[in-house]
C-alpha cells in the first residue's frame, strides 16, 4: 500500500468520524466542580477494622509513604494510586559522539597529545512531573562531591534484569551496571539530570555507560565488534528505570515497554 | 476564546460549562481514536474536564489552549489504561462490560464507523505502539502540526517527524497483512 492510498483510506475515517456523537456528561462534570473534595471517613473504617490499633498502624504507613515525596503541605498531597511520575520518552544508543561524551586525552607512548572519543551505551529519558508540587530540592549544602548529584534532588538510576546482566557479562566481560565491576574494568559512568521537576514540568535525564574506545590507546579498552555492540543495544532495554528523591523510589519503569 | 479561559480561570462555571460545549466533541475523538472503547470514552472526557478545572491555573497561554487539552486527554487516557490492566478492575468489570458493551454503545459505535475499510483502519491504529499512535492520531485526524505534537508528547521535534513517518509505514504493513488475512475477524 502506496503513501496515497493510506492517507486516502485515513481521509475517509476522519470524514467518517466528524459525527461522532457527543456522550459527555455536562451535568455530572458540574456537579462534581460544586462537590467540596471528599474526605476519609475515617469513623468507617474504624467500624470496618474494628480495631484502633490498626488504624494508627494504617495511619503511620501511609504517613510513612508520604513523607517520601517530600511535599511542603501534605492536606493536597496526591492519593497514592495517582502516579508522581510519568515517563515520556526512552532513547537507547551505543554510540562515540564527541559532542556528548567528550574527549580523553592521551597521556603516555607515541601518541601521546591525541585524544580518543569513547564509545558509550548512553539511556536518554523525558520524565513528567505529574502532581501540583515540585519534586526535588537544590538547597545548599546538599551538594554530593563525590557522585556530582544533589543528595536531596530527584535522581534516576538503571536496574538491569538478568537477561541484561548475562548479555553485558557476555559482551564486556563483566556487569556494566555494578560499580565495583565498573570499576576494576575502567568503566565509567557520565550522569546528566535535573535535581528538581517543578509541578507539571519535563526533565531530562542522561545516564552513559562507557564501553572503551574503537582503536587501541593507553588510555580505554577495546570495544567489542560492532554485533556485539548491536546486541548490546538491543538487550539494554532489559532494565528498569528507577526514579529516586532522598534515596527513596518515587517511581519505576519497565524500558521493554518503551522499545520500538 | 480568551475570554471563556479567562472566566473559567477566575472560576465562572457558566463560562466553564461553554468551555465544555465548546471542547467536548475534540476530547472525546481523540480519545476513542488513541483507543478509549466507545463506551468508557465519557469516563474519560469527565475527568479530562474535570482535571482542565482544577488546573487551568497552571495554564500560562505559552502553548494553544488545544495543545494543553490534547496533552490532558492523552495522560487521562493512560491513566484509564493503567486502571484497565490492574487484574481486580478487570474482575470487577467485567461484567459491566458485557451489559455497556452489547447494549447500546456496539451500534453507536457501528454507526460511527461505516464500513469494514474504516474499522480496519481503525483496529490497525490501535494495534500501533503508544508512541506512533498518538502522533498519527493528532497529525492526521486533528491537523495538528509537528511542533506542537512534540510540546504535547514531550518529545523532540526530530524524533516526532521520524514516528509519523514510521508510524505510517507500519500502518500500511498491518493494513496489507490483515488484507492478506482477508479483513477483520468478527464475532
Amino acid at each position: 500500500m502506496d503513501d496515497n492510498q493510506l492517507e486516502s483510506k485515513i481521509k475517509k475515517l476522519r470524514n467518517s468520524m466528524e459525527n461522532f456523537p457527543s456522550s459527555t456528561d455536562k451535568s455530572a462534570i458540574m456537579q462534581r466542580l460544586k462537590q467540596p473534595k471528599r474526605k476519609r471517613n475515617h469513623s468507617k473504617l474504624l467500624v470496618l477494622t474494628g480495631s484502633i490499633a490498626s488504624l494508627v498502624i494504617l495511619a503511620l504507613l501511609v504517613l510513612s509513604t508520604l513523607g517520601n515525596f517530600d511535599f511542603a503541605n501534605s492536606d493536597t498531597a496526591p492519593s497514592l494510586d495517582e502516579p508522581l511520575i510519568e515517563l515520556l520518552d526512552v532513547q537507547v544508543e551505543v554510540h562515540s559522539d564527541e559532542a556528548r561524551l567528550g574527549s580523553i586525552g592521551i597521556t603516555s607512548g607515541e601518541r601521546e597529545g591525541e585524544k580518543v572519543v569513547p564509545t558509550a551505551l548512553s539511556y536518554e529519558f523525558t520524565i513528567q512531573n505529574v502532581s501540583d508540587r515540585t519534586i526535588g530540592s537544590l538547597e545548599e549544602g546538599e551538594w554530593n562531591k563525590k557522585d556530582f548529584v544533589y543528595e536531596n534532588g530527584v535522581q534516576i538510576s538503571i536496574k538491569p534484569n538478568d537477561e541484561l546482566i548475562k548479555e553485558s557479562e557476555e559482551i564486556m566481560g563483566y556487569n556494566l551496571f555494578n560499580e565495583e565491576d565498573r570499576k576494576n574494568n575502567f568503566g565509567g559512568t557520565g550522569y546528566i539530570g535535573l535535581p528538581i521537576i517543578e509541578a507539571n514540568q519535563k526533565g531530562s535525564y542522561s545516564l552513559d555507560f562507557l564501553l572503551g574506545a574503537s582503536e587501541e590507546n593507553p588510555e580505554l579498552p577495546l570495544i567489542p565488534p560492532d554485533e556485539q555492540l548491536q546486541l548490546l543495544e538491543e538487550h539494554a532495554w532489559n532494565a528498569d528505570l528507577i526514579v529516586t528523591l532522598q534515596d527513596k523510589e518515587i517511581a519505576r519503569f519497565d524500558l521493554r515497554e518503551f522499545k520500538e | 476564546m480568551q475570554d471563556l479561559i479567562k472566566a473559567c480561570k477566575n472560576g465562572d462555571l457558566q463560562a466553564f460549562s461553554g468551555l465544555i460545549d465548546h471542547y467536548s466533541s475534540t476530547v472525546e475523538r481523540f480519545a476513542f481514536q488513541i483507543g478509549v472503547p466507545y463506551h468508557d470514552v465519557p469516563d474519560v472526557s469527565q475527568e479530562v474536564f474535570i482535571r482542565v478545572y482544577r488546573f487551568l491555573y497552571q495554564f500560562d497561554g505559552k502553548s494553544s489552549f488545544t495543545t494543553w487539552l490534547y496533552k490532558i486527554t492523552w495522560n487521562a487516557a493512560k491513566d484509564y489504561h493503567r486502571k484497565q490492566s490492574s487484574w481486580l478492575n478487570k474482575f470487577t468489570r467485567l461484567k459491566n462490560d458485557q451489559t455497556k458493551c452489547n447494549a447500546s454503545t456496539d451500534h453507536v459505535e457501528e454507526s460511527i464507523i461505516r464500513d469494514e475499510e474504516d474499522e480496519l483502519l481503525l483496529q490497525c491504529i490501535h494495534q500501533l505502539d503508544e508512541k506512533y499512535r498518538v502522533p498519527i492520531v493528532l497529525h492526521f485526524f486533528h491537523d495538528v502540526p509537528y511542533d506542537q505534537i512534540s510540546t504535547i508528547t514531550g518529545v523532540k521535534l526530530s524524533t516526532i517527524k521520524v514516528r509519523v513517518m514510521r508510524g505510517k509505514k507500519k500502518l500500511a504493513e498491518k493494513l496489507d497483512e490483515e488484507d492478506g488475512k482477508g479483513g477483520i475477524a468478527h464475532g
